[in-house]
């Protein structure tokens, strides 16, 4: 994606010569005048046919379409000869994709801003090569023949050069005319070059390239759709984390315990020391399920995806420690990526009410307008919140973002404390 | 006890069966999904199923809408869900409005064999017994315009017992008070309800819903 403003060659006199980047711009512009010659030509010449025969029916449909094409084919030739002799690289144009329609397409070739611009550049670079295949001939070639002033001088014991108003007339002069063109030469020449090229690099990237804009737009789209598939990707993992559990380690468990609810059954009072043992092997058991069927419900309950928020909030409510109201008004319902963050936010949020809060109370208000999801817990505890500390609160500030979502959190210190979230649910 | 069975996991299925067995219970069939229960109960018509939430091909709640279609077709059976997780709005859907001869129960209480007997003895005979998690979710849904705040919290303890399906012996053997006591606070809840005397034994079943419902 980068696009390179500045020529390569470089700037200092003394690394200037032995830059080959010196000799492939001198290419590059004298490359230039062809260029101007025939793509310059082509380009307004296909651009006419292309406006000419627009109202031609099907035969000037096909035409002004392939006209296009020709556009487009010289641009990418010259993105090409910038990469060879410039290291440009510029991001390329894309043709407006054909939409099926002929004359459809033939319009959008038309109203295409980037033909135009193509069309722009071959204008500007035949103004650049009047200019600078002039300059690349006088800078290369005058400076050799002036250093050859003196030897002219002693081999034909000439006593005169005319150049241009000056008079040179003796041999003193001579050497002092073909040091200032050996400097120039040294010097000067590279620079000009240098100086041409970088016109020349500009011109190509503003008018060649696609603009920086609209690719930084076509980024950003690409950046949305990606996190989009992670966040879902991430919500569909743990609802298949939830379900290997439960059609797993759980049954297996529950089965566990059930054998061993038997067995205590069955041992009856015929062997005290035994049955204790076998108590507490099925307490620790029942232990294991209750917490294997808390982190499961922490990933993703399966009434959320059946009955949704409404439903789901019920258990959440009635584990807190404090009685919680609770309010949902979802219709229609929103993506499971985005129930399951409201839901999340809830669980959080009560989680942190019954740890820090010291609450009598605490409410969850979820409503969905239009395409903004609100999720506001509140509770009246002591307050003093911060998403700055306390990893409960960041890890919600993190989940929230992922969706474009927001997350605000009121609690001063004496409380009450209110957490906001607003969590988009458009599509 | 005639009953059939509806679970996916082989495992517990198995378990279950065995466990019955040893209870006394008749087992007619143990099937694997919702349309083989339908099936199996059509058939033997059972005292009461046993069936598990999520079964095959959603892996949702499918065993919960059999247990609907068999409460609708056939209200004089029994149904007992379990669940992993038991939900409020299961719940409210399975007991609809008559909280007679059905169960809702975590899985778990499968391990705690005398409790699940009985609980399932009492959904064979028309009675209830719902999990006390689900109770408390209920509780949750309840406290907006709640008709039982004025009942006093011991008063609640006692109508949510009997929402378990707990008999007065039951009441006060979970609460650990005398039978007299529970006596005294039942009609208390009945008088505070309005439920007039002359509605006989349905008080009983009124309060609860009335609970449920609230």
């Amino acid at each position: 994606m980068a696009t390179s403003v500045a020529s390569p060659v470089p700037r200092a006199p003394w690394r200037i010569w032995r830059s080959p980047y010196l000799w492939l711009a001198t290419v590059h512009l004298l490359g230039d005048a062809v260029v101007v010659l025939v793509g310059g030509l082509l380009v307004p010449l296909m651009l006419l046919v292309a406006v000419v025969a627009f109202p031609l029916a099907y035969l000037g449909i096909q035409l002004t379409v392939g006209a296009t094409r020709v556009v487009y084919a010289v641009g990418k030739l010259e993105r090409a000869r910038a990469a060879i002799t410039r290291d440009q690289v510029i991001a390329p144009l894309v043709r407006p994709a054909g939409t099926g329609s002929a004359a459809a397409d033939a319009r959008a070739a038309l109203a295409d801003r980037a033909l135009w611009r193509q069309f722009g550049y071959f204008i500007l670079l035949l103004g650049m090569a009047l200019v600078g295949v002039p300059a690349i001939v006088l800078a290369w070639s005058v400076p050799p023949v002036l250093m050859a002033l003196p030897f002219y001088f002693s081999k034909f014991a000439a006593s005169k050069a005319q150049l241009g108003p000056f008079v040179v007339d003796s041999v003193d002069q001579a050497i002092a005319v073909a040091v200032i063109a050996f400097l120039f030469l040294f010097a000067v020449s590279p620079l000009l070059i240098r100086g041409l090229s970088a016109v020349d690099g500009i011109l190509a990237r503003n008018l060649l390239g696609a603009s920086e804009t609209g690719a930084l737009v076509k980024r950003v789209d690409q950046l949305v759709t990606s996190r989009q598939q992670v966040v879902d990707s991430v919500e569909s993992e743990r609802r298949r984390m939830e379900r290997d559990l439960h059609d797993g380690a759980q049954q297996r468990l529950v089965s566990l315990a059930m054998t061993l609810g038997r067995a205590r059954g069955r041992l009856g009072e015929t062997n005290p020391a035994v049955k204790d043992l076998i108590e507490e092997a099925h307490a620790e058991a029942m232990q294991a399920i209750a917490e294997l069927r808390d982190l499961t419900r922490g990933l993703h309950p399966p009434v959320l995806t059946d009955r949704g928020l409404d439903a789901a909030i019920s258990a959440v409510a009635a584990r807190a420690p404090v009685p919680v109201q609770v309010d949902v008004r979802v219709d229609p319902r929103p993506s499971l990526t985005i129930e399951a963050i409201a839901y999340f936010v809830v669980t959080e949020a009560l989680t942190n009410v019954a740890k820090h809060a010291q609450a009598a109370r605490a409410s969850v208000q979820i409503v969905r307008t239009g395409d903004v999801l609100r999720v506001v817990v509140t509770d009246d505890g002591r307050g003093g919140a911060d998403p700055a500390h306390g990893t409960g609160l960041r890890g919600l500030v993190d989940r929230v973002s992922g969706v474009d979502g927001k997350l605000a959190v009121v609690s001063p210190i004496g409380g009450p404390t209110t957490l906001t979230a607003e969590v988009p649910c458009g599509s | 006890m005639r009953v059939v069975i509806a679970e996916d996991s082989v495992l517990l299925r198995e378990g279950i069966v065995r466990l019955l067995e040893e209870q006394d219970c008749e087992v007619l069939a143990a099937v694997g999904d919702g349309d083989q229960l339908l099936k199996a109960v059509d058939e033997h018509q059972p005292d009461v199923c046993v069936v598990d939430v999520r079964m095959p091909p959603t892996f949702t709640d499918e065993g919960l809408r059999a247990a609907l279609v068999i409460r609708q077709r056939s209200p004089q059976i029994g149904v007992l869900v379990l669940s992993q997780y038991v939900e409020e709005r299961y719940a409210s859907e399975l007991i609809g409005n008559n909280p007679g001869g059905v169960g809702y129960l975590l899985k778990d209480r499968v391990a705690d064999v005398d409790q699940f007997i009985d609980g399932l003895r009492r959904v064979a005979e028309g009675g209830a017994a719902l999990d006390p998690e689900v109770i408390s979710q209920l509780l949750v849904r309840s406290r907006q315009a709640d008709p039982l705040s004025v009942l006093s919290p011991r008063e609640q303890d006692v109508l949510r017992a009997m929402a378990e399906g707990r008999s007065n012996a039951g009441i006060a053997k979970a609460l650990v008070v005398g039978e007299g006591a529970i006596e005294k606070h039942i009609s208390n809840i009945f008088a505070k309800l309005g439920l007039a005397p002359a509605d006989g034994e349905h008080r009983r079943v009124r309060a609860v819903l009335k609970f449920l419902e609230s």
